[in-house]
């Protein structure tokens, strides 16, 4: 194990990767360009990276060094949120930007890919660690690693870790096959599943929230928790992505791995360190402890939407079905829902409803925790009763995006005559009380990668039991004929949803 | 408002309260004005020296009830409260914080602790951050001290540490380590792999001006105490402006050097690599920013401190 660096000055200092190459395969593509150098950028901008840092780009196209550098400088002008490039240190962040063409599924480009990657050790003394990041086409994964490691570039003086992007695999067993792939040629701990989810800044939050604070773990079980919405909700369609989303659907492209991870954290036990291994372990307990559905349960437990063409703001909106390269009767999920259960001794009976789409009336992702409501409700004679059962209940708000913050919400005595309850809430804002900005989560995903920690990367096992927990529904989904388009663009989704949560006498809030 | 020769901090709590009352009404959105505070931070002034443009740059992050002490000879005791607002790049709410300003002249400075302490929030970190040389001269400094976790000030050189040093109660924090950072996190990321301390076998630091400036002493404590062997060498510039100009570190297969390039940039050269880090000048702002966020101990700030002096 190595020794730390006893310079480091853990009070001050910020985390910041040691010397390394990254080496970027889709480097012409829109994940590289909207996300990755932005963030490789801003980490260097921030004093997080090494002097001794280099990307290495792949893709197809012929171009040079110089043309590759000039092509990420747009990128990044163009994505990065924290304002106009800083043309100074451009120069001098952009002298470690290099570009190598290729085939993946040419053999000869890991050659060339070698010889370059030996070359930045000397030159930028990059000590022979490299980060590969596999932004490509998910059918390119396996190969990719296949000549990795034909071309021995999974070893070499330094370390060599992998970082592979979702889907990962399109259903357990391709999960399962694509896992042996890489696992031949990467041990499981240099492995990185990227899920952009647990790396924002809020999901985090959840377990300072939770774990740092003394008042709410005490309340986080069965008997204090009523129920549990999760909800991600996007106003946008599919932009143009209408190919790939036809064949994945809202289920596999959100729950399966996004909404799964985020129901684990919140959901999880406490580890008895904050360490990656005790971390993942616990979220991995939990997510094999979420019931999986029969295929006789999955009608009355998850719904499945699609929306059908409509008005928004005096703009006509087209369908699922209308969007460009989609099959005029496709039976693809833009929305899911689901009710799930975890049958453990603090969750067991207490429904998690997941629910997801595209097209829906905002942009929104949080997590509202329903509490049980008061035992008694003593003030019910005083005009109380024109208040819903659902005001009444105290509910938590984790709210993810966009204005991410926490809300908790009570009862409190309207001023005047009388004890009439009104709900008020009581808000923690992010902004306001950090007005210092956000990394990224690539940002902060990427760092993690570089310095060696995968607590907030998804294990294998966690990846199977999150697919075995969808794989029923996809199932019965699938040899369903469903009636599509069954939600107007622009709505809460199909009504089907709201009748899955009135089977249990609950109902959707609306965030 | 209120001038007088007497403060009453109930009269000014209740002007704050008034405060927030007005701004709410002023606000005309519809979606009020959003009060944020994290701490009480008291800063000692001189009259003619504002702190306004750093406190409201400083409040976004570090949002508090800002206690101004300006130290006014020719005026009497007074005080007056004030909202700092600012609207958040996205969003429709005001965010604000409170202030108080106080103006005293030295001579009365003893009766601004008993204000200070009616008006610090409570359960919530209180700091004091000197901005005035003289204000260590004054007996009535030390009954500041008990109000405060955290001292901040500023040395200049290494002939300021003793008395630094001779504090009680309060953490103590120096602008001068915190200039620092930047050239500690590049010695830090510029080691080769596997390097250890105890390879480091000379140490070379370079300063311009004549006498040591205090940043110069305190990084050269700080990489004795990592390198035990070494007792760092200094050498004075007298032609270059005052500051840290490089720092050499040598030994068995190492030969690392930093120096300050210019535009307020850090070249690192290491064998025939080198490499530059731009950054923007550091201004008050930028290192009261790394302080607020370190309420508690800082261990290797004091020992940098015993450092120095017992060298």
């Amino acid at each position: 194990m190595a020794q730390p660096n006893p310079f480091v000055d853990e009070l001050r200092f910020e985390q910041s990767a040691p010397p390394c190459t990254v080496v970027i395969f889709g480097a012409n593509g829109d994940l590289t360009q909207r996300k990755l150098l932005p963030a490789l950028y801003r980490l260097a901008y921030e004093r997080r990276l090494s002097p001794g840092f280099a990307v290495l780009g792949n893709s197809r196209t012929g171009i040079s060094d110089d043309a590759f550098r000039e092509k990420m400088r747009e990128s990044v002008s163009e994505h990065s949120e924290d304002g106009p490039i800083d043309d100074r240190f451009w120069s001098d962040f952009s002298r470690g930007l290099f570009y190598q063409a290729g085939d993946m599924s040419d053999g000869a480009l890991y050659d060339r890919l070698a010889a370059r990657l030996e070359e930045l050790e000397r030159s930028r003394q990059t000590e022979g660690n490299v980060l590969f990041y596999l932004s490509t086409q998910p059918s390119f994964y396996g190969p990719v690693v296949e000549r990795l490691g034909a071309a021995g570039l999974n070893k070499g003086r330094g370390w060599r870790r992998l970082i592979v992007e979702k889907p990962f695999g399109h259903d357990l067993s391709s999960a399962v096959a694509l896992n042996d792939t890489i696992q031949r040629v990467f041990p499981e701990q240099d492995i990185y599943r990227i899920d952009h989810y647990l790396g924002k800044e809020t999901v985090q939050n959840v377990q300072a929230f939770r774990f740092g604070n003394g008042i709410f773990e005490p309340l986080w079980n069965r008997r204090y928790i009523n129920h549990v919405q999760i909800t991600a909700a996007e106003s946008i369609g599919v932009e143009g992505r209408g190919g790939y989303y036809q064949e994945a659907g809202a289920l596999r492209d959100m729950i399966q791995n996004h909404l799964l991870q985020v129901m684990s954290t919140v959901a999880m036990e406490p580890p008895a360190v904050f360490e990656p291994a005790a971390v993942r372990d616990e979220r991995a307990k939990l997510l094999r402890s979420v019931r999986v559905m029969k295929p006789e349960e999955v009608h009355e437990n998850a719904v499945a939407g699609q929306y059908g063409p409509s008005r928004i703001g005096g703009a006509q909106v087209p369908g699922f079905r209308q969007e460009k390269g989609v099959d005029p009767e496709a039976q693809t999920d833009t929305y899911a829902a689901a009710t799930f259960y975890i049958d453990n001794w603090r969750w067991a009976g207490v429904p998690w409803y997941i629910r997801t789409g595209k097209r829906l009336p905002k942009r929104v992702t949080d997590i509202a925790i329903r509490f049980n409501s008061a035992p008694l409700s003593l003030f019910r004679d005083d005009g109380n009763l024109s208040l819903p059962p659902q005001l009444q209940a105290n509910l938590l708000i984790l709210r993810i995006q966009p204005e991410e913050g926490i809300s908790l919400r009570f009862l409190s005595k309207h001023p005047g005559e009388g004890m009439k309850l009104r709900p008020v809430s009581m808000d923690f804002n992010y902004g306001t009380s950090f007005g210092a900005r956000s990394p990224s989560a690539y940002e902060t995903l990427l760092l993690d990668a570089m310095v060696g920690d995968p607590t907030l990367y998804t294990r294998q096992d966690m990846v199977e039991a999150s697919w075995k927990v969808v794989e029923p529904i996809l199932g019965v989904w699938s040899e369903t004929r469903q009636p599509f388009p069954n939600y107007e663009a622009g709505s809460w989704g199909p009504a089907a949803a709201d009748e899955m949560l009135a089977r249990h006498g609950h109902e959707w809030r609306v965030p | 408002m209120s001038a007088a020769s007497v403060i009453q901090p109930s009269k000014l709590l209740k002007e704050l309260s008034e405060l927030w009352v007005s701004l709410g009404k002023e606000e005309s959105g519809g979606h009020g004005v959003l009060r944020a505070c994290s701490m009480t931070l008291i800063v000692v002034s001189e009259a003619a020296d504002d702190p306004g443009e750093t406190l409201a740059a400083l409040m976004p992050e570090h949002p508090a009830r800002a206690i101004v002490v300006r130290l006014d000879d020719d005026a009497g005791l007074s005080a007056r409260v004030y909202a700092q607002c600012w609207m958040p790049f996205g969003r429709r709410q005001q965010i604000c914080s409170e202030q108080v300003e106080i103006r005293t002249a030295a001579a009365q400075l003893a009766d601004v602790p008993s204000v200070c302490l009616g008006l610090i929030v409570p359960d919530l970190p209180v700091v004091l951050w000197s901005r005035c040389p003289r204000l260590f001269d004054l007996p009535e400094f030390e009954r500041l001290l008990p109000l405060v976790d955290k001292l901040i000030v500023a040395t200049r050189d290494v002939d300021d540490l003793p008395r630094l040093a001779r504090l009680t109660g309060p953490h103590i924090a120096d602008l001068s380590w915190t200039r620092l950072t930047r050239w500690r996190e590049r010695i830090a990321s510029s080691l080769p792999p596997g390097a250890r301390a105890c390879d480091i076998k000379r140490v070379v630091i370079e300063f311009g001006g004549a006498a040591m400036p205090s940043r110069a002493a305190y990084l050269g404590a700080w990489l004795a105490a990592r390198c035990s062997d070494v007792r760092p060498e200094f050498i004075a510039l007298p032609d270059r402006p005052r500051g840290l100009c490089a720092v050499t570190l040598q030994g068995d297969g190492l030969d690392l050097r930093l120096f300050a390039g210019e535009d307020e940039t850090l070249e690192v050269q290491r064998g025939e690599f080198s490499a530059r880090a731009a950054f923007g000048p550091l201004n008050d702002y930028l290192l009261l920013r790394e302080e607020l966020r370190i309420l508690g101990r800082d261990a290797v700030y004091e020992e940098a401190l015993r450092g120095v002096l017992g060298s």
